[in-house]
C-alpha cells in the first residue's frame, strides 16, 4: 500500500520549479497523477478471481492506496491477511483488529466479543485500542446496530457501528455488509485518526 | 472595543482548553502541536514577535505573509537544531522602487534581508528555551532588530517573553546592556555602506522593550491555534512610516498601531502546511501560509517507502555449480546480474580464492549500499571455492575506493542485517584503477551516449523590473563517452514560454561585466540556448591524486580551457586542489560566438570536513572572473539523507563602492536529494541557491564535474557514514 501525503507533493512541486532537470519525469508523472486522481483501482473480475488460490481482501485506503492482501492464517477466529509488500491486517468477524507496517498502525487490545449476526439488533461494545505513530492507548465505545435494508448487493445484512473515542474527539461510523452465509463481504472502517477510511472487500475461497 | 474582545477571549479560553492528558494523547487532541508556527516576519515566532522555538536540524521552510504595507516571502533553513537562518524578501507597498518611471515603472520598493536565531538553552521541565537572534542583520537595516527570547510550554499554552532592540523596541526601557558597556547607550547607524553588511556596532544598541505572548493549542479543533501577543514593534521607526518624509520614493504613510495587542489563528492543514490569519496593530488584517519539511533523516518522508530492492539472481545455486567449472561463466553471470541491479561491471579478476570486480554506478547516493548490492550478486553467482570478495569502484574512469570482505562474514549477517559485525571484517582502501591488471573486461563500443529531454525553468527573482521573471524551457541533456575518462557534456534548451519582455535593467557595474549582463543573456537566449558543451578528460595517475582537463563552452557566460587538480587523501578530512582557466565571455545569444572580454582565472581550493558536525568548509582563493583577487568561503552541512544546507561569501580586493549594492558577494543554497520523494533510489539532487544581488565581484567559473564532487566516494568518511546500508 502506498500512502502519499500532500506534503511530499507540495515539496516536490517546489523542487520541480527550482531544478526540473534533475528529476526523473517517469517517476514524477505517476506521483502527480496519484495525487490528483488517486490510485487506479484494482478490478476484481472472474479472471482475477480464478487466479487466486486463497481467500483475499482488496483494501482501498482513501484515494491513494489500494492493495490485495491474501489470507495467510486463521487462528482463534483471527484472520491474518498479508500484502505482497509485507503489510498485514488482522480481522475478527470482519472488523480490523490489528494493522502492521502501515505507516499509522492500530492494535485493538480488547475486541473479543465483537460479532455480527442476524439476531443482533443493537449491541454495545467497549474497546481498548493502541494507536501508533504517535503511540497512545485510548478507549472507545461502540454501538452496533443492524439496519433493515441491505445497501450492498441484493442479499444479506447491513450493520453500522457508531464509535466514540474517549480522550479526544474522534467519532465515526463503521459499516459492515454480511452475506447470507454469515461472512462479511464488504466493510468500511476507520482505523487511525491520521488515515482515511479503509474500504475492504472480502473474497472467500 | 478590541480590548473588550480580547478580554472576553482570554476569559473564555480556559474553558475551551484542556489540561495535559498525557504526552502521547496530546498528539491526537492537538494534532501537529509539536511543529512550531511562523510569525508574519517569516521566521518561527508569534504574530509579529519572535519566539525561542526552533525546527529540527535539516528543516527547510518557506513562508508568505501579507500585512499592509508589506508582502513578505521568506526561506528558512536549519543547518543545526540550534541555528535558524533565514532570508526575507519584502515588497514594501508604500514606496516605489525608484522615482524614475522609465526604470521601474510602478514597481514598489523591495527589501532583502538575512535573519539568524541561535538557541542558547533547550527547554527543560522547569526552565524555558532561551534564544538570541537578529532580524535584518545584513540588509538595509529597514527592519533591523535584535532580541533575547524565552519560550515555555505549560500544558497547551506555549508562553513567550523577550526583550527587543532596534525596530522591535518601542524604546520604553533603558538598555540593560549599558551596565556592561556604554556602547549600548545609542544605536549606531552604518555609514558609507552599499547595504548587505553586518552592522555589528548597532547590535543590541539603544533603548529596549519587552514583548511577550502565547500560542494556545485549542483541543479537538484539528490543531487550530490561537495566538495573542504584546507587540513591542516601533511602528514609528519601522519601514517608511511617514511616507515621503521618511523616504523620497515613499508615497503613503504606514498605519500607526492603535493597540499593542495582536491576536490571530494558525491552522495546521497538515503537519507542515500552516495557514494563518491575524489582526495586528488594532487596524490591520494579515494572513499568510508557511510550508516546511524536515529533510535531514534518511526516511525523512516516512509515508514514502522504498520499493527498490536487490534483484536476486534466479537459480543461484544452479549457477554457482555451473560457474565452478569455468571462470568466464562467473564473470559473465556477474556482469549480467549486476546490470539487472543497475550496477555496471567494468573489469574482473578471478583466482582460486578471490573474486575481484570493478564497477561503476549512478543510481545510489549511498556508496555502501551499491557496494553491498554488488557483494550480494557476487555471492549469488560465485562458486563455493571463492572465499573473499574485492569490490572496486570507479567514477569517470578514475579509481575511487576498494572494499575487501570475507564471503562467509558477509553472508552470515545478511538475514539479521548485522551490519556493525561485518564492518569490523571489512577493509576499505583507496583505489587506483589500472585496466591492464584485469583478466576480464566487457567490450564497450565508443562513443556511447546517454541523453534525456526534460522541462527546465530559469528564474530571475527580486529585481527592480519585477518580482519574478521565469522562462519555461525544454531542456536537452546529454553525456557522450569517447572513453571511460573522456566525455562530452552538453546542455541545451529551447524556450517555451517566458515573461522576459519587462526585463530591462542594464548593468551599472564598473567592473568587467562577468555576471551583471544577466538580462541580455536571458533575453537573447529566449528561443534557444546552448548552456554547456564541455569536454572532460580525467586521470588519477597516483592514488589520491585526481586531474581534470576541460575545454569548450563551460557555462552560460564563459567558454575556454583549463584544468583542475585535487589531492584528496583517502583517510583524511582535508583535501587541497588547484584550478586554472583561460576563458572568454560568450555572446548573449548563448550559441558559439564570443565577446571581447578574456581573462585568466584560477584558484587554490581547500576543503575540510569536520567529522563530528559534518560541516564542510571550502575555501577558494585566487583570481576571480572580474580579475579581482580574494577568497570565497563556503560552509555547508550534509545530513544523513544527503540534504546539504550551505552558505557562502566572497571577499576580494575591490572596494564596497566598486562592488556596488550589497557590498560583497554572498548567498545560500540547499541541495535536496530527490530520492526522498520517490520509492526508488536516485543520485539526483534538486538544487536551490540564492544570491540577493547579482554583481561582478567575487564571481567564479561554474564548470561542470568539479573534482570535489566527482571524487566524493574517494574518501573513507563518505563511505562509512552509510555503513548501515550495506545490506539495504
Amino acid at each position: 500500500m502506498i500512502f502519499i501525503i500532500k506534503n511530499s507533493i507540495l515539496f516536490l512541486m517546489l523542487i520541480c520549479l527550482s531544478s526540473c532537470n534533475n528529476i526523473s519525469y517517469s517517476q514524477v508523472i505517476p506521483l502527480v497523477k496519484l495525487a490528483t486522481f488517486g490510485v487506479e483501482d484494482i478490478e476484481i473480475d472472474d479472471d482475477f478471481l480464478n487466479q487466486q488460490k486463497f481467500s483475499f481482501i482488496k483494501v482501498n485506503v482513501g484515494r491513494t492506496g489500494v492493495a490485495i492482501l491474501t489470507l495467510a492464517s486463521i487462528k482463534n477466529g483471527v484472520y491474518t491477511w498479508v500484502s505482497a509488500s509485507g503489510e498485514k491486517l488482522q480481522t475478527y468477524n470482519g472488523k480490523i483488529i490489528k494493522s502492521f507496517d502501515v505507516v499509522y498502525d492500530t492494535h485493538f487490545i480488547t475486541f473479543s466479543n465483537f460479532s455480527l449476526n442476524e439476531s443482533l439488533q443493537t449491541k454495545q461494545f467497549d474497546y481498548t485500542v493502541r494507536l501508533f505513530n504517535p503511540a497512545t492507548i485510548v478507549t472507545q465505545e461502540a454501538i452496533l446496530k443492524t439496519l433493515e435494508t441491505p445497501r450492498f448487493g441484493d442479499e444479506g445484512l447491513y450493520f453500522e457501528e457508531l464509535v466514540t473515542t474517549n480522550g479526544f474527539k474522534w467519532r465515526f461510523v463503521n459499516k459492515y455488509w454480511l452475506n447470507n452465509d454469515g461472512y462479511v463481504t464488504k466493510s468500511i472502517q476507520y482505523l487511525h485518526p491520521k488515515l482515511p477510511k479503509y474500504e475492504i472487500n472480502f473474497y472467500y475461497k | 472595543m478590541l480590548s473588550r474582545l480580547i478580554s472576553s477571549i482570554i476569559f473564555v479560553l480556559p474553558l475551551v482548553t484542556a489540561p495535559n492528558l498525557g504526552a502521547t494523547l496530546d498528539d491526537y487532541i492537538f494534532p501537529n502541536y509539536r511543529t512550531p508556527s511562523y510569525s508574519n516576519y517569516g521566521t518561527i515566532g508569534l504574530i509579529q514577535m519572535p519566539s525561542a522555538r526552533m525546527l529540527p536540524a535539516g528543516s527547510i521552510g518557506f513562508s508568505y505573509s501579507e500585512m499592509d504595507p508589506y508582502q513578505r516571502g521568506s526561506i528558512l533553513a536549519y543547518p543545526f537544531s540550534w541555528f535558524e537562518a533565514s532570508y526575507q524578501y519584502t515588497d514594501v507597498n508604500n514606496a516605489l522602487y525608484s522615482d524614475v518611471a522609465s526604470f521601474s515603472g510602478n514597481q514598489t520598493y523591495k527589501d532583502k534581508s538575512f535573519d539568524a536565531k541561535f538557541l542558547l538553552f533547550q527547554e527543560s521541565t522547569y526552565f524555558p528555551a532561551l534564544a538570541i537572534g537578529g532580524r535584518d542583520i545584513a540588509g538595509t537595516g529597514m527592519f533591523s532588530s535584535e532580541y533575547i527570547v524565552a519560550s515555555k510550554k505549560i500544558n497547551n499554552f506555549d508562553f513567550t517573553a523577550g526583550i527587543g532592540w532596534g525596530k522591535i523596541s518601542s524604546k520604553t526601557y533603558k538598555n540593560p546592556l549599558t551596565y556592561i558597556n556604554d556602547r549600548f547607550l545609542t544605536r549606531q547607524k552604518l555609514q558609507n555602506t552599499r547595504g548587505g553588511e553586518f552592522s555589528i556596532d548597532a547590535f543590541f544598541g539603544g533603548q529596549a522593550s519587552l514583548f511577550g505572548g502565547a500560542e494556545i493549542f485549542l483541543p479537538n479543533l484539528k490543531g487550530l491555534r490561537f495566538k495573542i501577543e504584546y507587540d513591542s514593534t516601533d511602528y514609528d521607526d519601522e519601514g517608511f512610516p511617514d511616507g515621503r518624509l521618511s523616504f523620497k520614493y515613499a508615497f503613503a504613510p504606514v498605519k500607526r498601531a492603535k493597540t499593542k495587542i495582536n491576536a490571530g489563528f494558525v491552522y495546521p492543514y497538515t503537519e507542515n502546511l500552516h495557514l494563518k490569519l491575524s489582526y495586528v496593530k488594532g487596524n490591520t488584517l494579515s494572513f499568510g501560509f508557511s510550508f516546511q519539511g524536515s529533510l535531514g533523516k534518511k526516511n525523512a518522508i516516512g509515508t514514502i517507502r522504498k520499493n527498490d530492492f536487490h534483484k536476486p539472481t534466479p537459480n543461484s545455486e544452479l549457477i554457482k555449480k555451473i560457474n565452478s567449472q569455468n571462470n568466464t561463466y562467473i564473470y559473465l553471470t556477474a556482469l549480467k546480474n549486476l546490470q539487472n541491479n543497475r550496477l555496471y561491471l567494468q573489469s574482473a579478476n578471478i583466482d582460486e580464492e578471490m573474486l575481484e570486480v570493478t564497477y561503476s554506478q549512478s543510481h545510489h547516493q549511498s556508496y555502501i549500499r551499491s557496494a553491498g548490492r554488488v557483494l550480494r550478486v557476487l555471492d549469488e553467482v560465485a562458486p563455493d571455492k571463492i572465499s573473499k570478495f574485492k569490490v572496486n569502484n570507479i567514477n569517470a574512469g578514475m579509481g575511487m575506493h576498494s572494499i575487501e570482505i570475507p564471503r562467509k562474514d558477509f553472508k552470515s549477517n545478511i538475514d539479521e542485517n548485522l551490519f556493525p559485525l561485518i564492518e569490523r571484517k571489512t577493509q576499505i582502501t583507496s583505489y587506483q584503477h589500472d585496466l591492464d591488471n584485469f583478466e576480464f573486461q566487457p567490450t564497450t563500443i565508443y562513443p556511447t551516449s546517454f541523453w534525456k529531454i526534460a522541462p527546465s525553468v530559469r528564474s530571475q527573482i527580486g529585481g527592480p523590473d519585477g518580482f519574478y521573471f521565469g522562462d519555461l524551457r525544454l531542456g536537452f541533456f546529454s553525456e557522450t563517452l569517447f572513453r571511460k575518462n573522456l566525455s562530452l557534456i552538453t546542455r541545451a534548451s529551447k524556450g517555451l514560454y517566458n515573461n522576459f519582455d519587462e526585463l530591462k535593467l542594464a548593468s551599472d557595474s564598473i567592473l568587467p561585466h562577468v555576471r551583471t549582463d544577466i538580462v541580455p543573456y536571458l533575453k537573447e537566449s529566449r528561443n534557444f540556448a546552448l548552456t554547456r558543451m564541455q569536454l572532460n578528460y580525467f586521470i588519477n595517475p597516483k592514488s589520491d591524486f585526481y586531474f581534470k582537463f576541460a575545454g569548450g563552452i563551460l557555462e552560460e557566460m564563459f567558454g575556454g580551457i583549463g584544468f583542475e587538480a585535487l589531492y584528496r587523501p583517502f583517510y583524511s578530512d582535508f583535501a587541497i586542489g588547484a584550478e586554472l582557466w583561460r576563458v572568454q565571455k560568450r555572446d548573449f545569444d548563448q550559441r558559439f560566438k564570443f565577446r571581447k572580454y578574456k581573462t585568466t582565472t584560477g584558484y587554490i581550493n581547500l576543503y575540510y570536513k569536520e567529522p563530528r558536525s559534518k560541516v564542510i568548509i571550502a575555501l577558494k582563493g585566487g583570481r576571480f572572473l572580474a580579475e579581482d583577487s580574494g577568497i570565497n568561503f563556503d560552509f555547508s552541512r550534509r545530513f544523513e539523507s544527503g540534504l546539504r544546507i550551505g552558505g557562502f561569501f566572497t571577499i576580494t580586493d575591490i572596494s564596497k563602492q566598486e562592488f556596488g549594492e550589497g557590498s560583497f558577494d554572498k548567498g545560500f543554497y540547499f541541495h535536496i536529494p530527490i530520492e526522498l520523494f520517490f520509492d526508488q533510489y536516485s543520485k539526483g539532487l534538486a538544487g536551490f541557491g540564492l544570491r540577493p544581488i547579482t554583481r561582478d565581484g567575487g564571481a567564479y567559473l561554474i564548470h561542470s564535474h568539479h573534482l570535489w564532487g566527482v571524487t566524493e566516494q574517494a574518501q573513507n568518511a563518505n563511505l562509512t557514514r552509510d555503513w548501515n546500508d550495506i545490506y539495504n
